[in-house]
């Protein structure tokens, strides 16, 4: 256990939230707003990371099963937060499709819209006709379809420096260039930073991919593994395809962004650590992405290609998210790690603030224990 | 065998460089996005216009000198051709109609040229007001003079040759102007009466062809707005006050149907930041260009970089730098009339560009004044936007989209850089993404030379990266 010295330089609050991505700043609007003094420390910038370079989708296809519930729930807080700043980011829901280009993939199709509408979500499993007459820009090769009107989409972008500001409105304070070098457990526990000591009556690590290194720092093991999740974006076009497009294997999400804008991306990964920071693109793998796109929807195929980029997403063993206190640490909590966290952010935030104020959590959260693999 | 040079960029750097190697029989691939080579300076008409061009200020005999490597044996074009991507900093990957792949090089010398520095103003995203780049490109590539009351403004050397140019090509100039004071500029057009007196002579020539035409040329005047209803109308020039502005005391309206502005050239270096070389920014060089060895090989062993897009030197210091490169390349010394030559030139071109320098720099915009073009990001909502306390124009792009249109910053960022008073660094600069230009996906997707990889990988169902 690091022994911090003690001195002059020290902030209290009565949170102190590790983070500033989408979990991060909407806890602290949520907290702050409740009266509480709250500080987001950033390693650097907020809203630079996984929130901000994400492709914008807010889907319910795409999600496992076990996190649809959860995904339907996060779309209402999502209108909450659009409404509640009084900006327009973006948040769509012209709903989405799901395609297969195999019989094998089609079989799955159905299998995943079956456990998926049984837990809640409104899927509809099209005919060949139905999909040649609702979605003409669909390629003929695409065999079969689900359609969700469930998806949608919303601009990271805009949605970020809203969210930011509004956090700064209700009061909470952010730092970012604040990188935590240790965290000090105990009554009122402190993070240590270059610019000094931020305690907190409770913590909250809403670090992403860098989860494990906030673990490590108090001996947790929060295994997380790293993916480059890489995105294509092509220039303002006329109406090329319509909703969220998904794939039944998981590897493709392209939608057509507010300005016109199409987002290729699906997961193919690009090359960096967050050692070395790289988030470089990998040129096979994105030509491969783009292929698939083309193969999807052919009318993207004459579009200009602007810019591809990567970010890193952190994934758990069994892709359920960190969300509860710390084994040991009951004033300790995490929130992070919930795949497809553009769509689950604001869930993931309320769960966060409704058990960090000592709240029953609103949906269950057993499985997202942070003590699942401490022990492992 | 070994792996061709591969040169980006068919000008004048490209091709003097090009012509070197290929003497010492060293394979070629030179690179252009254009069906012809020849660069900005040497642009050609298209081979197929027959009318008579005369007064068009084609410098044929320079340019078939240079461009007779073309026609060598050892010399591959990839006319029409887009670098897109550095798959490693010796294998590069192009695009273009007829087919993308990839190529090893054993040396890759980037020749890329510059790109015109806009200086947003009142009105300068108007129909009639164009770049002095654009419109050199239009009378030498197309053939086409503009119409009607011409005026022509800028800061640097391109005022000159951009005047000059129109008047012999017909075009009726009725006004230059040139921001910086003329007091400023004569050390160095003096110093270089024994530097480059060949540069000097062309400058004299263009002055001449202005006042042959009796066409008035003045100093310490910027331009401070452009009006109109549905074409160009009137232009406000002013003269250049001590904040680098327009002088809110000291304006005159003109009478305009063409206003051709050059706030001065920069390096088109996105190139060698893509090859992850080590860049600075460099006044006297007009902006950021990568570091060189005196044998202008960048940071990254085997990448080097020449011309324009590496400094702001002109035709004849991209010639100078061309052979210098082959020679390193070929291992050869460099023989000493080019060291004594290159260092002449290269010292009268940085005290010319920090001769044109305006400190502070030069601006015109007001806070409803269009910033970034391709978003339609006007000053005053980028000055107030929350994300600029970062200091970093990087998070102002995720946080505004400036820089995420088609020009992908290459246009907006140097200018936004010194309106919003940011940093213009590397740190704090959004990163060059590939591709370097816009290119249709299908063209991307066409890459012959694209290796299989493992799809991503999923649990249960993968969820994909949103």
């Amino acid at each position: 256990m690091t022994v911090l010295p003690t001195g002059p330089d020290q902030h209290d609050f009565d949170t102190v939230i590790l983070g500033g991505g989408i979990v991060g700043l909407f806890t602290a609007l949520q907290l702050a707003r409740t009266g509480q003094s709250v500080a987001v420390l950033d390693q650097g910038d907020i809203w630079t990371e996984a929130s901000a370079v994400n492709a914008g989708s807010l889907g319910v296809q795409n999600k496992l099963p076990a996190l649809v519930p959860l995904s339907l729930w996060s779309w209402e807080l999502w209108q909450e937060l659009q409404a509640g700043f009084g900006i327009d980011a973006h948040v769509k829901r012209p709903g989405g499709y799901k395609v297969a280009m195999t019989e094998d993939e089609a079989e799955r199709l159905r299998d995943t819209a079956e456990q998926q509408a049984r837990l809640g979500a409104t899927i509809e499993i099209l005919t060949r006709q139905q999909i040649s007459d609702r979605a003409p820009w669909l390629s003929p090769d695409v065999v079969a379809a689900t359609f969700s009107p469930q998806d949608g989409f919303a601009s990271p972008t805009l949605m970020g420096p809203a969210l930011a500001q509004a956090a700064k409105q209700a009061g909470a304070n952010i730092f970012p260039h604040h990188p935590a070098h240790a965290i000090e457990p105990g009554p009122r526990p402190r993070i240590e930073t270059s610019h000094g000591r931020f305690r907190g009556t409770r913590l909250a690590i809403t670090t992403g991919a860098w989860t494990q290194n906030a673990g490590a720092m108090l001996g947790i093991n929060l295994p997380v593994s790293l993916d480059v999740n890489m995105v294509t974006v092509t220039e303002p076009a006329p109406f090329t395809m319509q909703g969220l497009v998904s794939h039944a294997r998981g590897i493709l999400t392209l939608k057509q962004a507010v300005n016109g804008s199409c987002l290729i991306g699906g997961g193919w990964q690009g090359i960096g650590t967050l050692a070395d920071r790289r988030k470089d693109v990998d040129y096979d793998q994105m030509i491969q992405n783009i292929r698939l796109a083309l193969r999807v929807v052919p009318g993207l195929a004459g579009l200009n290609a602007l810019r591809s980029w990567a970010g890193y997403e952190g994934v758990t063993p069994d892709s359920m998210p960190y969300l509860g206190s710390l084994p040991g640490h009951p004033d300790i909590f995490v929130a992070a790690c919930a795949r497809g966290g553009f769509t689950l952010g604001p869930a993931m935030a309320r769960l966060l603030t409704e058990v960090m104020t000592g709240q029953e959590s609103s949906r269950p959260i057993d499985l997202f224990d942070p003590a699942r693999f401490h022990d492992a | 065998m070994t792996a061709p040079v591969v040169i980006i960029g068919a000008g004048p750097a490209g091709l003097a460089c090009a012509s070197v190697l290929a003497q010492a029989g060293r394979d070629i691939v030179i690179i252009d996005e254009n069906q012809q080579a020849g660069g900005q300076y040497y642009r050609q008409l298209p081979r197929t216009f027959s009318a008579d061009f005369r007064n068009l200020p084609h410098d044929r005999q320079g340019f078939a000198a240079l461009a007779q490597v073309m026609d060598h044996p050892n010399v591959r074009f990839l006319r029409a051709n887009t670098l897109w991507a550095a798959v490693s900093p010796h294998r590069i990957a192009f695009a273009g109609k007829d087919g993308s792949g990839r190529l090893d090089a054993s040396a890759v010398v980037l020749a890329t040229g510059a790109q015109d520095m806009p200086m947003p103003f009142p009105g300068w995203t108007f129909p009639g007001v164009i770049s002095s780049g654009g419109c050199l490109n239009l009378i030498k590539g197309q053939g086409l003079i503009p119409e009607g009351r011409v005026v022509v403004a800028g800061n640097g050397p391109l005022v000159l040759v951009t005047a000059a140019t129109l008047i012999r090509a017909g075009a009726n100039v009725v006004r230059v102007i040139e921001a910086q004071r003329a007091t400023r500029l004569l050390p160095a057009v003096a110093s270089g009466l024994r530097s480059a007196p060949g540069i000097v002579r062309q400058a004299l020539g263009y002055r001449i062809s202005m006042l042959a035409k009796r066409v008035p040329l003045h100093f310490g005047q910027i331009i401070a707005a452009a009006e109109g209803e549905h074409e160009l109308r009137n232009i406000t020039i002013a003269k250049v006050g001590p904040d680098g502005r327009p002088d809110e005391n000291a304006r005159l309206g003109i009478a305009a149907d063409i206003l051709v502005t050059g706030y001065g050239l920069i390096p088109g270096s996105e190139p060698a930041r893509l090859f992850g070389c080590r860049m600075r920014m460099e006044p006297a060089l007009n902006g950021a260009v990568p570091e060189r060895s005196s044998t202008l090989e960048t940071s990254v062993p085997g990448v080097y970089a020449i011309g324009d897009g590496a400094g702001i030197g002109g035709v004849k210091v991209a010639i100078a730098e061309g052979r210098i490169a082959a020679h390193a390349i070929l291992g050869q010394d460099i023989p000493a009339q080019h060291i004594r030559t290159y260092a002449r030139l290269d010292g009268f071109r940085r005290r010319l560009n920090l001769a044109y320098l305006h400190d502070p720099p030069l601006t015109a915009a007001t806070p409803d004044t269009v910033i970034c073009r391709c978003e339609a990001l006007r000053l005053a909502e980028l000055q107030a936007h929350p994300r600029i306390e970062t200091g970093s124009l990087n998070v102002l792009k995720t946080a505004t989209r400036l820089g995420m249109g088609r020009c992908q910053g290459r246009n907006c960022l140097p200018s936004a850089a010194t309106l919003l008073g940011l940093p213009d660094d590397f740190a704090t600069r959004p990163r060059v993404r590939p591709p370097l230009r816009p290119l249709p996906l299908q063209q991307i997707a066409a890459d012959r030379d694209a290796l299989p990889v493992p799809e991503p990988d999923e649990p249960q169902i993968h969820q994909t990266g949103e």
